[in-house]
């Protein structure tokens, strides 16, 4: 019987010494002590983008422009710095100018020679009609041309010249269903298209032309717009070849983007942001046994956090990080938007969502709004008499035209949805 | 039936915390899914092993007259739930030490990536360890009741 015992002994103390060390299939990895994820890394996600086959650059040459390029100017200087940016980025082999009014007339290849003929005389020689500016029809034309893996970058003051005996609320309300219309047909062909519209301001001297023509010598400075119309992805490569920051003279002073919308975007619930399980069939979207926090700064609420890669959209981080970018479909949560941090999925934003009403069997949807920035109606001028500083007569026409067209069929860049089980 | 061991390792969840619960089920931080192999289901089998074995040596192994009363049946009960917290224990903590816990559960973190709190600690991994060896005594009963009908010594025990 002892020696039962004592082999029993023996044998656990054994096995017990064994097992305590012992690593089943599938466990082991690296030895790592530090507070890191050594989890192997999903792969990257690459989006592949197709390459930019050409660049075709515009720049309006119409009466109004004759100030911006009147001796050396900013104007100048900027669009000279910006194209070579794009040139010696190789980003494309085929960089073409044109000038551009009612016509649209070839410069050629060579950058310098084009911003060194930027002059009043110049502008005159190209020819064209240069004495109105429909923005619409330089708009289309512009659409037109910008095929299949093109992009097309046109340089404007923006200013809508209906003329004399024109109506001119009419004329801007036309004009922007004009333009609505043109974009709309241009992205029946071009599903994944995208306008970037940048303002900038330049010293300007010479004529200024309001809406009905009527002239006033001017030397101040006034505000110009570049416009960058292709492929999403193509221009948020461009951009980053030839970024905002790298602008020089007084720099972008505001940007609008859009781009097409109702896609969808890699999103997932963040483990461990708040009390509730993960459903194992489906971990990334829905949540399970949601329940409201017991301690700490949000006792008594229930909430749950969101990664989702919002980088797609050529939306700078202040209007992705605003929550007014972003409806709910319920009062009761309330949103929160944050930097997302620590991932290795690509995630760029987290979604903060949390309530004091517990919801179950049901959906929370957060859709990522297609909007026009407060900065277009400021920069407005509605009345076209006179220059004002900082202001462009009808351009919020010009840019909801566009909304307009994006939005056709779709308010929201995306929706999120997670289901609460 | 993949999620047997699971289920009744859950009924314990609150020894070992949720958030060691989700490395064991197999929660992978990278992809956000369940993809990592289950550890439930791998230390369910290394304890329904252990118990199965113990029980077996018990009863056809050791199968002596003078080792077939009530007490000794429940000394191998003891035996194997010790052999089981450690072995449970060991299981973990070397996932543990090894850094092998996704950071998503092993810590949260605030929105700029610093460390708010840690979500696991090493006496989770003992819990776990606690919570193997209550499993393992019921499963020592069901594998008991089930094999000791051949033994020629132990068969009435340890009823």
């Amino acid at each position: 019987m002892n020696k039962v015992f004592k082999t029993l002994i023996i044998a656990c103390a054994g096995m017990t010494i064994l097992l305590s060390g012992c690593k089943g299939p599938g466990n082991s990895g690296p030895g790592n002590s530090s507070p890191v994820n050594i989890v192997e890394p999903a792969p990257e996600a690459i989006e592949t983008i197709e390459a930019i086959e050409a660049i075709n650059v515009y720049i309006e040459n119409s009466g109004s422009m004759d100030g911006y390029v009147n001796g050396v100017t900013e104007f100048e200087q900027t669009i000279y710095s910006y194209l070579t940016d794009i040139d010696i980025s190789n980003i494309t082999d085929n960089l073409n100018l044109f000038y551009i009014n009612s016509k649209i007339i070839p410069f050629g290849s060579n950058v310098r020679d084009f911003i060194e003929n930027l002059e009043p005389a110049t502008f005159k020689q190209r020819g064209g009609n240069r004495g109105t500016s429909d923005i619409a029809n330089v708009i289309d034309s512009v659409l037109s041309n910008t095929k299949k893996n093109t992009v097309s970058i046109l340089i404007t003051d923006g200013i809508f010249s209906p003329g004399k005996n024109i109506d001119a609320d009419q004329y801007l309300v036309s004009q922007k269903t004009t333009i609505r219309g043109n974009v709309v047909k241009y992205l029946e062909h071009n599903a994944n298209a995208a306008i970037i519209v940048y303002r900038l301001s330049s010293n300007f001297n010479g004529i200024y032309y309001n809406k009905i023509d009527a002239r006033s010598n001017i030397n101040e400075q006034r505000p110009y717009y570049i416009w960058v119309i292709g492929d999403a992805g193509q221009l948020n490569e461009l951009r980053r070849k030839a970024p905002d920051s790298k602008f020089i003279g007084g720099g972008v002073k505001n940007v609008f983007s859009v781009s097409a919308g109702n896609r969808t975007v890699n999103y997932a619930v963040k483990q461990g942001s708040g009390e509730f399980k993960l459903d194992r069939q489906d971990p990334k979207k829905t949540i399970l046994k949601w329940k409201k926090d017991s301690k700490g700064k949000t006792s008594g609420m229930a909430k749950f956090s969101v990664n989702a890669n919002l980088s797609g959209f050529l939306l700078d981080n202040d209007c992705l990080l605003d929550e007014s970018s972003y409806r709910l479909n319920d009062n009761d949560f309330d949103l929160n938007i944050t930097p997302a941090t620590g991932n290795q999925s690509g995630y760029t934003h987290s979604i903060n969502l949390s309530t004091a009403i517990l919801k179950k069997n049901f959906a929370v949807s957060v859709k990522l709004l297609i909007k026009i920035p407060q900065w277009i109606e400021d920069v407005n001028d509605d009345d076209g008499s006179e220059a004002v500083a900082d202001k462009t007569y009808g351009i919020k026409y010009q840019i909801q035209g566009v909304y307009e067209a994006f939005t056709y069929k779709n308010d929201c860049y995306t929706e999120i949805k997670i289901n609460i089980k | 039936m993949n999620d047997i061991f699971a289920n009744i390792y859950l009924w314990f969840e609150g020894f070992y915390g949720s958030s060691l619960s989700e490395y064991l089920w197999g929660y992978n931080c990278a992809t956000e899914d369940y993809s990592n192999p289950q550890i439930f289901k791998q230390v369910g089998l290394m304890m329904s092993g252990i118990s199965l074995g113990i029980a077996l040596v018990y009863y056809y192994v050791i199968n002596h007259p003078e080792f077939a009363q009530f007490r000794h049946w429940f000394i191998m009960l003891i035996i194997t739930a010790v052999i089981n917290l450690f072995a449970g224990w060991g299981w973990v903590y070397s996932g543990f030490i090894n850094g092998e816990i996704g950071d998503c559960v092993m810590y949260a973190r605030e929105a700029s990536g610093s460390i708010i709190s840690q979500l696991i600690y090493a006496s989770d991994c003992w819990m776990f360890g606690v919570a193997n060896a209550i499993v393992s005594i019921g499963f020592f009963c069901i594998f008991s009741l089930i094999v000791k009908w051949k033994s020629s010594n132990a068969g009435h025990s340890p009823f």
